[in-house]
């Protein structure tokens, strides 16, 4: 684990070279506190009576504050003037973070009333409520009728289900025309292109962690580095070593007749129908012969995948997990933070009391880390979401976090399982 | 770093140590001891966004972090013992508490994925206490229950569609508690005590020693007993088997209803060995030295203290409760 360092100090202090610099306050001590300022925002509080991630993520900072329009209001330490303005925009906003608490409620309401389970509440619905509370206020008198209509929007009947997606795949004559499509999108398959940038791409990775930005990400994406990187991923046993195929060789999709996440086969492997049957609960209205069509030309494109930046952040993990599956010197500092999250796994499970079968490299970490960020990817596109370049690293270390929590959570069932297993069982094992 | 958090990671044995895995630091105290966390930084940047909260003492971030943190202490280490007499924790109110901690202080975890996964535990424990065990809902419990209600909806999680409790009940299959022998068949025997951390959650009473007797017969036989840890029926079952090791000789130890047997012939000469008895679980066998004497006893008496003066609605119906 890395030494520990110093965290910052509430009271002002210089954050420039001493006692040049101007004086700083950490950002989130003045989001903090101005929020337990506000009145009527607990929905969108935790219990601590600060703001959730989710209010930080889709309201706070894109809509209130906006780091990205005022940059000097996005660093970790501002100066007293920005501090003065961070409290000032919050405080103007306060009635209408109110109203859109109110207005959440209201709507998660008519989510009850009717019968929806379907998606991320706050993901689906905070910021239609923050527009609500722009354009109407608090809830009034037509509260019930607005709220019900946002929910028929998000969830309504033009949106297409799993099931709705699967009996259109069905249908023998768009199984016949999908097939057609497949065969004619891999007969064209695209050769290599872009201009491999591995030297650029290790830039990126060290410095993606330590000061995010979007440049250098954007210039490799301009290069088509990320499609040209697809190119090794493409030779015979490439995707197989990489735990993006099952197979030596990959090959075009089948249409797909049924699909279930228990049982899912690796990226490159799945069917049309198991590429898109889950993410598509979270899409907005769609059609369903266009998301077919959009998946079969996706499926024969670089890593799978339909957009550059999606494809490039592909490659940098595939270079960053190296790392992972190594012993020897980490090749780049988000190489490094990979493997030392990897390895802080073994602290945790001890500390938790669980078995110490600890990760190794040659756990399939990094094909585990592919696997993931591909879905993720996948799933943006689906969603029409962009790869913003200054969130590469998080997009990454958030990836190999979700491979962790589901090993421990196997970890736990085998250790229940383990325990109910009959004795006879286990002493033939 | 300030007297409200401190640098690097808390100084005691695993089996006090209660971590929270925050967004750049992993935060951990000593379970049983009044005191702010340590820190142990991992990522500057993304610590500095929070850590502020602890040096400035913001009480009410400090205290939910610590619940969270003493939860899961509670879900893996809370010693359990017929010996000591430490009735089990219900680990459906364990759940449900560590949920509604985490969930109070999600803006500074890592990741809020993890919270997801709790909370979806979270309802299935409340589903199986209000079908298994309604009377030990009360005001406290219910209270908690409605939290975690009122997280899952926020978070899209829908009880319909969430497993049941996993808890399984299992018979023993063998009565394997041994049997009493005449002092003349026992040709030497002898106790040691067991280390926590050595050993899967609900598996070997903490506070018990594990016995080894050499038995005369044709050929020795070496006989060896590790009393159970009592258990919460809402519990996993224990470990199936534990694994001993006795003068460089190992053996397999099977559950019964009092505890784990195991039993071996043996070569007479093994008493000229070192006669010194280790057991642990399976992934179990961690690199600290055993448990010393005088740390039992200050883990003892903490967890005393707080049965007596409860903290938590576990704690609470735990001491109520008892061991029965």
């Amino acid at each position: 684990m890395s030494t520990p360092s110093q965290p910052a100090r509430p009271q002002p202090a210089a954050a420039g070279p001493a006692g040049a610099g101007p004086v700083g306050l950490p950002r989130g001590l003045v989001i903090a506190e101005a929020w337990r300022g506000l009145d009527g925002v607990g929905p969108l509080s935790n219990a601590s009576g600060l703001p959730l991630a989710r209010t930080v993520k889709l309201l706070l900072d894109p809509l209130v504050l906006r780091p990205a329009a005022h940059p000097h209001l996005g660093a970790a330490i501002v100066t007293i003037e920005a501090a003065a303005e961070l409290r000032r925009r919050i405080a103007d906003a306060g009635p209408v973070l109110a109203a859109t608490a109110a207005w959440f409620g209201r709507v998660k309401r008519a989510r009850r009333a009717a019968g929806i389970t379907d998606g991320h509440p706050q993901d689906l619905y905070f910021q239609r409520c923050f527009e609500l509370a722009h354009t109407r206020g608090r809830p009034g008198a037509d509260a019930a009728d607005l709220a019900r209509a946002v929910v028929d929007e998000v969830h309504g009947e033009r949106r297409l289900t799993p099931a709705g997606l699967r009996a259109y795949l069905a249908d023998p004559q768009v199984h016949e025309r999908v097939c057609r499509s497949i065969g004619r999108a891999w007969a064209r398959r695209p050769g290599p292109a872009g201009r491999g940038d591995e030297p650029g791409l290790r830039r990126l990775l060290d410095g993606c962690a330590v000061a995010p930005e979007a440049v250098s990400f954007n210039t490799l994406v301009g290069r088509g580095a990320g499609s040209a990187a697809a190119a090794a991923v493409e030779t015979p046993g490439a995707a197989l070593a990489l735990g993006l195929s099952a197979r030596e060789v990959i090959g075009p999709p089948e249409v797909g007749r049924a699909a279930s996440t228990a049982t899912m086969p690796p990226p490159f492997d799945r069917s049309i129908l198991e590429r898109l049957f889950a993410p598509v609960r979270a899409l907005d209205a769609v059609d369903a012969a266009a998301l077919v069509d959009a998946e079969v030309t996706r499926s024969a494109a670089p890593w799978q995948l339909a957009d550059e930046a999606n494809r490039v952040l592909l490659a940098a993990a595939e270079l960053a997990g190296r790392d992972l599956a190594s012993d020897s010197p980490a090749g780049t500092d988000a190489g490094a933070r990979l493997r030392a999250r990897w390895r802080r796994e073994a602290f945790v499970r001890r500390a938790l009391r669980l078995p110490e079968a600890s990760p190794r490299p040659s756990d399939g970490a990094r094909e585990a880390l592919l696997r993931r960020l591909w879905v993720r990817a996948h799933g943006r596109e689906l969603r029409a979401e962009t790869v913003p370049g200054e969130t590469v690293w998080d997009l990454l270390d958030g990836a190999l976090r979700s491979v962790i929590l589901d090993r421990r959570d196997r970890v736990k069932a085998d250790l229940a399982r383990a325990s109910a297993r009959p004795a006879a069982e286990r002493a033939s094992a | 770093m300030s007297e409200g958090v401190r640098e690097g990671l808390a100084d005691v044995r695993p089996e006090r140590l209660a971590l929270l895995e925050a967004d750049g630091a992993l935060l951990t105290w000593d379970a049983l001891a009044d005191g702010p966390p340590h820190a142990q930084v991992w990522d500057e940047a993304r610590a500095a966004t929070w850590l502020w909260q602890f040096a400035d003492f913001d009480p009410v971030v400090a205290r939910y972090a610590r619940r969270a943190a003493f939860a899961d202490w509670a879900r893996g280490w809370w010693p359990a013992s017929h010996a000591a007499g430490i009735p089990p924790l219900d680990p459906r109110i364990v759940t449900l508490d560590r949920a509604v901690a985490s969930a109070a202080v999600e803006h500074l975890l890592d990741g809020t994925e993890a919270l997801e996964r709790e909370l979806a535990s979270a309802l299935a424990a409340a589903a199986g206490l209000e079908r298994d065990s309604p009377a030990v809902i009360d005001d406290e419990v219910a209270g908690l229950i409605a939290g975690v209600r009122e997280l899952a909806e926020d978070a899209g999680l829908d009880d319909a569609d969430l497993g049941p409790w996993p808890a399984q009940r299992r018979e023993y299959a063998l009565a394997a508690t041994g049997s009493d022998e005449d002092a003349d068949d026992v040709l030497a025997r002898g106790a040691e005590l067991i280390s926590p951390h050595r050993l899967a959650p609900g598996s070997a009473d903490p506070f018990a020693p594990a016995h080894w007797q050499l038995l005369r017969g044709t050929r020795p036989l070496l006989r060896v007993t590790v009393p159970r840890a009592p258990r919460h029926p809402a519990d996993f079952p224990p470990p199936q088997q534990l694994l001993a090791t006795f003068a460089g000789l190992s053996l397999w130890l099977e559950p019964g209803p009092a505890g784990y047997l195991g039993e071996r012939e043996v070569e007479a000469s093994v008493l000229l060995r070192q006669p010194v008895l280790a057991v642990h679980s399976t992934d179990f066998a961690g690199d600290e030295p055993p448990l010393a004497v005088e740390e039992r006893a200050a883990i003892l008496d903490a967890v005393r203290a707080r049965l007596r003066a409860p903290a938590t609605a576990y704690e609470r119906e735990a001491a109520r409760r008892g061991l029965r």
